[in-house]
């Protein structure tokens, strides 16, 4: 608490330093050089001589009416550059031209508010918290009537929130909900909803705030703020359905409002419910954090603290399944967020062991269901349930002592889940070898094209004997929601629709036409977009551009240069592969393990030995000297530790003499064999 | 040990094949998910799932054992 309030002090130091600064950096951003004793008054004193020099317009005593209309009308015209400035220096040069032009003081003085309101936009934009901080508090300092102060407190809220000074930022909110009550009404958009939503949009930032704070604080620590965000969201959600009740408007909470460019964010009931049950989830995990603790220390308040948990997780519990019931419309990702809270929840409260399972499967069904939506932010809640969910099972049949039945209940549900696991990373029941057959897949192919290159064979020839494979990679891939464009593009190699020289992949490789002959890539363009530099195709020494300069235009045949470019495709495409194998196997394998140990458990001793082979998974080609590949066979070698047994024959047509084997010794080095070749 | 290109495998199996019935086949192409194992950085979970692997390997020696002596003791008890 110390350290915290030893931060704010501090800060706050830095806040009147930066006061000084910032007065000075707007002077001079309004083309008023001042000294720096000027600049030390600037915000205790909203009679900024730079400021006042600015409202002193000559254009009262100028000219003819009409002529202060037009300086008017250009000083307007700079006015509205300016709301679309992208950088602070641009938006510097505009408000040095406005304020230096014979502009009348009513502009001036819009112009003015506008101008700090974009210098803030900006500063804040490009990381400068506390000049855009600074900005803000002139513009209160000076415009305190204003009817957008609201807006701009809360902005200043928001900013001292990004600069992780949480209390300020709730001062600075309830400085809102006073000055929101002196806002004068009109009955135009500074009516009685605008002060309503400023008002309401600053208790959702108190919340959020405590709940930010927490987040940051170990979980021991946390529960303090963690309840304080769910009073406030609570306290929140009623008013904002009352809300909704007196403006019989949900359509103006929905979406969010922009008053002269300072924007009013969202305010809708589900994202309010979705943060309650995530600052609940979080409070229920600090009491049992803290549960764990007196669990050590004092015994006898345990019973107490522990029904405290339990009602919290059922809290969570209760909000979830309200949330799923109210919000089906919600995202995904919503939806997927409270289904995953909801499945913690039930694993901690005190729901009788017996409902616990089925209602924990059902949940988990829904949770799944919700991959059918193919979006990606929504597949990680998924993950994270299956796997907390498919543990929580396997333990549960590993602790159950002595009950056979509901020991293998659990193992069996556990089974269930990490199977449902897998199904998600891997794409399909049984389909976790996949992406190695895949890669191998390529691999094979780059080593036909490589002996096509060799003997100049013509691009159709190569295109036809890797098409095959090109096409079943392509279509695995898609299945476990992989994308290979370059393999898509194999048609575009050769095709030169608008003749001029290059084909309609090297256009597209570029970013050309290859319907228009004037738009042309030029070769280093087209090089080092293919990369041909460097990849080597044999080992002559020389990488595949240098080969290409060596071999003349005479004794080069056409479909040469073709087939380096499928080669680089292909080449390009493993390299995509093999990352993507990097990641799904790594979380892949654990999950394996688990759903053998499941069926070990259950005394099924073959699905087990099918589980457990597909984890040292190999893929080997081979050339028969006697004999052949045959299902399930044992080989090894006699002169080195290499043993592995035949899991799966692939595909002859497609990959000859290849199988997919359990590897069961000898490492894999460097070289050929080896993963990375 | 490495595995390299040439290197040649024979059949175990088969418990009634004399040396020279012995499938014999020399490899070409080994594709494996040993790189996946092999740890770059401390930390990078490498070292956990090598040993998953390694706990694999013996599970299925540790089984195929025991499935074959349970077939033996069903014929012994016929």
């Amino acid at each position: 608490m110390n350290f915290v309030s030893a931060k704010i002090r501090l800060f706050r130091i830095y806040s009147i330093v930066l006061a000084i600064t910032g007065a000075f950096v707007l002077n001079c951003a309004l083309g008023q050089p001042v000294s720096s004793d000027e600049a030390k008054t600037a915000t205790a004193n909203p009679n900024i001589p730079g400021l006042n020099q600015l409202d002193d317009s000559s254009s009262e005593t100028s000219g003819s009416r009409t002529f202060n209309n037009r300086v008017d009308e250009a000083a307007k015209e700079i006015v509205e550059d300016l709301t679309g400035a992208r950088s602070s220096a641009e938006a510097k040069e505009l408000i040095e031209k406005i304020f230096s032009s014979e502009a009348s003081k009513d502009v001036k003085y819009q112009a003015q508010k506008l101008s700090l309101r974009k210098l803030a936009s900006l500063a804040e934009e490009e990381g400068r918290f506390e000049d855009a901080q600074q900005y803000l508090a002139v513009y209160v300092k000076r415009f305190p009537d204003d009817e957008l102060i609201p807006v701009v407190l809360l902005n200043q809220g928001e900013l001292y929130r990004k600069m992780g000074a949480y209390d300020l930022e709730r001062q600075k909110c309830y400085d809102v909900i006073k000055a929101a009550q002196g806002v004068e009404l009109d009955r135009d958009k500074y009516n009685l909803n605008y002060v309503k939503r400023a008002v309401l949009t600053a208790q959702i930032n108190i919340a959020e705030s405590f709940f930010d704070e927490a987040k940051k604080m170990p979980t021991k620590l946390a529960e303090m703020g963690f309840f304080n965000s769910v009073e406030q969201f609570q306290t929140l959600t009623k008013s904002v359905e009352q809300f909704q009740t007196l403006t019989n408007s949900v359509e103006l909470l929905d979406q969010g409002s922009e008053f002269d460019g300072l924007e009013l964010g969202e305010l809708n009931n589900v994202d309010l419910s979705l943060k309650l049950i995530r600052a609940l989830h979080e409070l229920s995990i600090s009491k049992r954090s803290k549960l764990s603790i007196s669990k050590r220390g004092n015994k006898e308040s345990i019973d107490a603290d522990k029904q405290e948990v339990e009602k919290s997780f059922k809290e969570v519990h209760d909000e979830g399944d309200r949330f799923i019931k109210n919000y089906d419309a919600a995202a995904t990702k919503k939806k997927g967020e409270v289904l995953y809270y909801v499945l913690h929840a039930i694993r901690n409260s005190n729901v009788a062991p017996s409902k616990i399972s089925s209602e924990l499967l059902k949940k988990f069904e829904d949770l799944y269901k919700l991959n059918k939506e193919n979006d990606v932010k929504t597949l990680p809640w998924i993950l994270k349930g299956a796997g907390e969910l498919g543990q929580y099972f396997f333990q549960k049949g590993k602790d159950e002592k002595g009950k056979k039945d509901e020991k293998e209940e659990s193992f069996e549900n556990a089974k269930r889940v990490f199977e449902m696991h897998v199904e998600l990373i891997a794409g399909g029941k049984g389909e976790s070898e996949k992406l190695l057959e895949m890669l191998y897949g390529l691999q094979y192919a780059e080593t036909l094209i490589d002996e096509k290159i060799k003997q100049n064979s013509l691009y159709n020839d190569t295109f036809n004997d890797v098409r095959g494979i090109v096409d079943y990679v392509k279509s695995g891939a898609k299945k476990i929601g992989l994308k290979l464009p370059l393999l898509s593009n194999l048609g575009e190699i050769g095709v030169d629709e608008d003749g001029d020289g290059r084909d309609a992949y090297d256009e597209l490789l570029t970013g050309h036409s290859d319907t228009n002959p004037d738009n042309v890539p030029s070769r280093s363009e087209v090089d080092e977009k293919v990369k041909l530099k460097g990849v080597g195709n044999d080992a002559g020494g020389k990488d595949a551009n240098e080969e290409k300069l060596f071999v003349t235009s005479d004794t080069a045949p056409d479909g040469f240069s073709d087939n380096e470019k499928l080669k680089n495709m292909v080449t390009q495409s493993i390299k995509y592969l093999k990352s993507q194998a990097n990641i799904r196997y790594r979380h892949i394998l654990p999950v394996l393990y688990n759903l053998g140990l499941c069926y070990e458990n259950l005394s099924n001793i073959d699905e087990a030995l099918t589980v457990f082979e597909r984890i040292p998974a190999a893929v080997v080609k081979v050339n028969p000297l006697k004999g052949e590949f045959v299902d399930d066979a044992i080989f090894e070698s006699p002169d080195t530790p290499l043993k592995f047994q035949v899991v799966k024959l692939l595909d002859n047509d497609l990959y000859p003499d290849a199988a997919l084997v359990c590897h069961l010794g000898g490492d894999q080095k460097g070289g050929c064999c080896s993963y990375y070749r | 040990m490495e595995i390299k290109k040439g290197g040649v495998v024979r059949t175990i199996d088969d418990k009634n094949q004399i040396e020279d019935d012995k499938n014999e086949l020399e490899i070409e192409h080994f594709l494996s998910l040993d790189s996946l194992l092999t740890q770059k950085h401390v930390g990078d979970g490498s070292l956990s799932l090598r040993l998953i692997r390694d706990m694999a390997v013996w599970r299925v020696n540790n089984l195929s054992w025991l499935s074959e002596f349970e077939d033996g003791l069903n014929d012994v008890n016929k």
